[in-house]
């Protein structure tokens, strides 16, 4: 019996020009984004392999020079160490912050305390401002709005004609009537997002993305649902199709546009950054003041760290650039931090207040699960901060003792590995998305099904 | 079959429905006249449970609508002044999709017998409604009272509108109906056909019925006679 | 007839609640954006200049080192906040702030402030600007959909037509009581954003004031524009429902999609180069030439027997001067000519993608609308470039004056020039950056002005085509 009638709602919404219309564009929609977040997937890609390679045939040289002799270290000191984000699992999720935040830097013993440009990538700043038209705006933007064309007349435009007073004559609930017609008329449109998200796993992915991919599904048909239960809901009490789909536009602007912004806004205002233009002028303060007391600075290292004193006393150019550097980062670090924090805080906030619109939760979890996401990269940059003491380790006492490189020293040199977040952590944030997105549709739900009770249906309209 | 007892409505203070008591039993045809506002419809609505009274109540073969408004539209049959269907949908589609509501499945063969029986041309049965008139729509709305199998059966205006040669077509499927031991109540206007067609008639004014005749005992001009006088009373 | 009618739609519009309520929102948001961009703006200016005083003192503190050192020492600057970043911060957060000037290199501005942020920025910012271009055409479709498509169906149109009203007049009263209903509701705006602008420090800068009055004439023709093709939209059709659909079908595909969609379509046409590749050329060039046959050395070679001969010498001992601080000022006089090269070209196919945005703008008209409010806030990439500009100018000049200092030095008192003293580092001045004057913003909005003055006379052109069509039902 309901499978009948679910077939007759197919009938109904496939006779509908419109449908088919939305359906096509959906589609395209869906296919050009995965196309386009492919793209910039595969130049990232090439990238990150080509430095890989580049690190790589370094490193064979350098074994190849230390089989035949040793190597005074401030001969590859001033080459760097290559840190590569490696590529997202899921790229073609969601291009995310990968556009913006550096997916590699190089880390040069020389320049540690520097603050270098951020960049690794030309990019038209308009570009970055209009921001891609990859899979997850396809889905945080279009898809709700897809789909809200399809669903947003579930039951006042029959109000408004008196098909529902006919219907619910038949002695049918106009809960499980109303249900009913909201899955038949969205089940195209989720599966056709299903299948896009499937697709990004299967074209994009790269090893262990299984669980990623499961996930990704769960989010964006929990996403697609919470608009469902929102025309649902707002279907039960509008008088008219109009009025429903005013309403519905509405929320869609409030939750999908405004929201972020005034969030973002909010976070800002509430935990400022320090001005990042006064982070580097007091930077080459501390710089100045080291580098003028650099022979002194370099008496007492060596004072304290008497082990690291050169044969003969004679102290070296690098040897006291070292130093001063090392006061530079001490000097700078706690404004740096100050900033990490508020960053940190930042997001955490963001974190927090997710779940006022789905369209952030939802956009912050394909970011996630995509590997793009604003936690990577931030666990990248830490990561390289770990790879700047690891350099600084490995140089410093052995250029302060004039100590050459040798073979013994050669899987001791700095390398970058990045390790991943644990996945326990990402995850937790994904089902927490994931749980607040049902949760959101479940109280939608309910609401809808306690304005259905008799008595307040509001049939005498018709 | 059809109930009513001591049915109360009230809407913002004013009452439009004041203890009215109804009984219609299978076979009768019960014809409610009244003017614009006497609470007709909202009659029709408390009956099927649109509407929940403030006091009384209305039962349907024994079922209290109130209690259990799912199960008393069950046995009801609902055909509204406009029969308003999906016009994308041909006939044989909305009476499919209907009377599954209804919670009975039909064949293709045996909901085309139906629209026959209802009256509608065999041409029409696969067409889509947005082409049909009032009156065919009414056919279908009659067609599902047949599928659903209805043993009371509701009509909100059913003639208005419609012409002199469709209006007495509906009234020969309508005696029909009756003579299957189907209660029929309907709301109209229309003196005439209430005279032709009804068993009895109410005469509803201000919610209260002012006086209940049965129709063998009057003729035409009387009943016109007698609903004035009721009006100017 | 006509103020009669507009007389009448300007009322109902203030008496709809649904539009006082949406209205109420937009102006809300408006208010709130302007304000907390006014605050965050001035903190940042606040910023920026302290941290350009400090590097001052950096510069000036740095003590006694040559005068190449100094060079390769630098300075740091940082570009200043456009006043009116407080209507429409534009692309700043996403060039960067901050550019470090050093003998030898040209360096792009670094540190981008969305970089800084959380990737809630990518949602796009609540500003005075967006809140326009994005909430306000959907406030003037919340206005008019109904207008005519509405009154058709409740059969009023027929009712007001009967009495011999002439369809234009209809029209035109409509879309002047609508307009105005509009135009009462943003002015205040106008008037807040002017006091905000007025409040804020150094807030004039650029003429501020003729781009913001120029701002409001972008604006006004946007809005005039939209309002134009809504009311033709439900002149036209036969529901007011069907109206509302096809206007908000529109509203996403302009505010949306159009965006992302043209910015990837100029990204496509115009690609932009590899950072990688960018500068493997310009180091390239730098080296061999631009033209990649003539070898810096080689160039070096002819100059120094070029000068021996100019000066009547055989040995670079001879000449009178420090032969390496010449060397020093021609070889930045050749890498300069290769960076205004490559920068130039990089710059002009940014600008180029940008423009090609701009004029797919007569598709959506908010392409158009976007270049122009950047452009005339001065946060668009032609002010940026003309702040690089005007940075590398500085850099070029005091590297010059230090490599001077080292020509005027004795060699033997150093390979790399004398002591530069604090008599020399004074001698540089800070860094000061003007803004460009408004007609290099107008110069920059033309193409977006012309966009949006065709849709503006096309949605009224259409609009009056219409009108004396008007279908009574």
């Amino acid at each position: 019996m309901t499978s009948h009638l679910f077939r007759l709602e197919l009938r109904l919404l496939v006779r509908e020009r419109a449908a088919w219309v939305l359906l096509a564009l959906f589609a395209a929609a869906l296919g050009y984004g995965l196309w386009n977040g492919g793209r910039v997937a595969g130049r990232q890609r090439e990238a990150a392999a080509a430095i890989a390679q580049d690190t790589e045939a370094f490193q064979a040289q350098v074994r190849q020079h230390l089989g035949q002799q040793a190597i005074d270290p401030k001969a590859i000191a001033g080459r760097g160490t290559m840190a590569v984000l490696p590529p997202a699992p899921l790229p073609l999720l969601a291009t995310g912050q990968s556009d913006l935040s550096p997916g590699h830097e190089a880390v040069v013993l020389w320049r540690l305390a520097d603050s270098g440009d951020t960049r690794s990538e030309l990019e038209n700043p308009s570009h970055l401002l209009a921001g891609r038209f990859d899979l997850a705006f396809v889905l945080v933007w279009l898809f709700p709005l897809f789909l809200l064309a399809l669903v947003y007349d579930l039951m006042a435009g029959d109000r408004e004609s008196g098909t529902l007073r006919l219907a619910l004559a038949q002695g049918v609930t106009p809960w499980r009537w109303m249900a009913r017609r909201a899955l038949a008329r969205s089940l195209p449109m989720l599966i056709l997002a299903a299948l896009a998200t499937l697709t990004a796993g299967f074209f994009g992915g790269s090893g262990g993305t299984g669980t990623r991919l499961v996930l990704a599904l769960a989010v964006v048909l929990a996403y697609g649902l919470f608009w469902v239960a929102l025309a649902i809901a707002v279907n039960a009490v509008a008088r008219s199709a109009a009025s429903a789909a005013t309403s519905l536009g509405a929320a869609w602007v409030l939750l999908v546009l405004v929201a972020p912004t005034l969030l973002n806004v909010a976070v800002e205002t509430l935990y400022p950054t320090p001005s990042r233009p006064e982070l580097v002028a007091a930077g080459r303060k501390a710089s100045g003041e080291a580098e003028k007391r650099g022979g002194e600075l370099l008496n007492s290292f060596y004072r304290d760290h008497p082990e690291l004193a050169p044969p003969g006393q004679q102290a070296d150019f690098a040897a006291q650039h070292l130093t001063v550097q090392t006061e530079v980062g001490r000097a700078v670090e706690p404004v740096r931090q100050k900033f990490d924090e508020q960053l940190a805080r930042q997001q955490t906030a963001v974190g927090q207040w997710r779940f006022l619109s789905p369209a952030i939760a939802m956009h912050e979890a394909l970011t996630d699960l995509a590997g793009t996401g604003y936690w990577r990269h931030r666990a990248f940059r830490e990561q390289v901060g770990g790879l700047r003491q690891a350099v600084s380790a490995f140089f410093t006492p052995r250029i302060h003792k004039r100590e050459s490189i040798t073979m013994s020293d050669f899987d001791q040199l700095p390398r970058f590995e990045f390790r991943e977040e644990p996945a326990g952590v990402w995850m937790g944030r994904v089902l927490a998305s994931l749980a607040g997105m049902l949760a959101l549709a479940g109280a939608l739900g309910v609401w809808a099904w306690r304005s259905l009770r008799p008595g307040r249906l509001g049939l005498l309209s018709a | 079959m059809l109930e009513t007892l001591k049915l109360t409505k009230r809407f913002n203070g004013h009452v439009a429905v004041n203890e009215l008591n109804l009984a219609i039993k299978p076979g009768e045809v019960f014809a409610l006249l009244g003017p614009n506002g006497a609470g007709k419809t909202t009659t029709i609505n408390l009956l099927l449970g649109f509407l929940t009274p403030d006091a009384g109540e209305a039962r349907v073969n024994g079922t209290s609508v109130a209690a259990d408004p799912i199960a008393a539209r069950r046995h009801i049959a609902y055909i509204p002044e406009q029969v308003m269907l999906y016009p994308r949908f041909t006939g044989v589609e909305n009476l499919d999709y209907f009377s599954t509501l209804g919670g009975r499945r039909h064949t293709r063969e045996e909901l085309l017998l139906l629209l026959k029986k209802a009256g509608l041309p065999a041409e029409a049965a696969d067409r889509r409604v947005g082409t049909y008139s009032k009156g065919m729509r009414q056919k279908v709305g009659i067609a599902l009272a047949l599928a659903t199998e209805a043993k009371a059966l509701l009509l909100d205006e059913p003639t208005s509108g419609l012409d002199p040669a469709a209006s007495h077509e509906f009234s020969l499927l309508l005696r029909k109906l009756a003579g299957q031991g189907i209660a029929i109540l309907m709301a109209t206007h229309d003196l005439f056909r209430a005279r032709e067609d009804a068993t009895r008639i109410g005469i509803l004014l201000d919610g209260k019925l002012a006086g209940e005749y049965a129709t063998n005992d009057i003729k035409h001009v009387d009943l016109e006679k007698l609903y004035l006088k009721h009006l100017r009373a | 007839m006509i103020v009669a009618i507009a007389r009448k739609e300007f009322l109902d519009a203030w008496r709809d609640g649904r539009f006082r309520i949406a209205a109420a929102v937009v102006v809300v948001l408006l208010g709130v954006a302007l304000l907390l961009a006014w605050q965050q703006v001035g903190r940042a200016r606040a910023g920026r200049a302290a941290a350009a005083a400090l590097e001052r003192e950096n510069w000036l503190n740095q003590g006694e080192k040559n005068s190449h050192s100094a060079g390769h020492y630098g300075v740091y600057v940082f570009k200043p906040l456009a006043p009116l970043s407080v209507f429409d911060r534009g692309l700043e957060p996403f060039v960067g702030t901050t550019v470090f000037l050093e003998a030898h290199r040209q360096n792009q501005a670094a540190f981008l402030p969305a970089q800084d942020a959380t990737a809630m920025r990518r949602f796009g910012e609540l500003t005075a600007a967006t809140g326009l271009q994005l909430l306000a055409p959907l406030l003037v479709i919340l206005l008019t959909f109904g207008a005519l498509a509405g009154e058709r169906e409740r059969g009023t149109l027929r009712q007001v037509l009967s009495l011999g009203v002439r369809p234009r007049d209809l029209v035109l009263g409509k879309a002047l009581g609508l307009g105005a209903a509009l135009a009462a509701l943003l002015l205040p705006v106008a008037l807040f954003g002017a006091v905000a602008l007025s409040k804020l420090p150094g807030g004039d800068a650029g003429g501020s004031w003729v781009r913001f009055a120029w701002l409001g004439g972008a604006y006004a023709l946007y809005l005039a524009a939209i309002l134009g093709v809504c009311l033709a939209v439900s002149a036209v059709a036969s529901t007011a429902r069907a109206a509302l659909a096809t206007l908000l079908v529109c509203w996403a595909a302009n505010a949306v999609i159009a965006p992302r969609l043209a910015s990837d379509f100029a990204q496509r046409l115009l690609p932009t180069p590899k950072l990688v590749d960018f500068e493997a050329a310009m180091n390239k060039a730098v080296q061999e030439g631009i033209d990649g046959h003539n070898p810096r050395n080689d160039r070096l070679q002819a100059f120094a027997q070029e000068t021996l001969k100019k000066h009547g010498k055989t040995r670079i001992e001879e000449l009178p001067f420090n032969f390496n601080g010449l060397v020093m000022l021609e070889s930045e006089r050749m890498a300069g000519e290769v960076f205004d090269h490559h920068f130039g070209k990089l710059w002009n196919r940014l600008e180029a993608q940008d423009r090609t945005v701009t004029w797919t703008g007569l598709v959506a008209p908010l392409l158009g609308l976007r270049s122009t409010s950047m452009a005339l806030a001065g946060t668009d990439f032609t002010h940026h470039r003309h702040f690089s500009v005007a940075a590398e100018q500085h850099r070029r000049n005091f590297v010059r004056v230090l490599n001077e200092d080292m020509m005027n030095t004795p060699a033997n008192a150093g390979h790399h020039g004398g002591t530069a003293g604090r008599a020399l580092l004074e001698k540089l001045p800070a860094f000061r950056y003007d803004p460009p004057p408004p007609a290099h913003a107008l110069r920059a909005a033309t193409p977006g002005l012309v966009v949006l003055c065709l849709w503006a006379v096309g949605a009224w052109t259409a609009l009056l085509l219409v009108a004396p069509r008007l279908k009574p039902n």
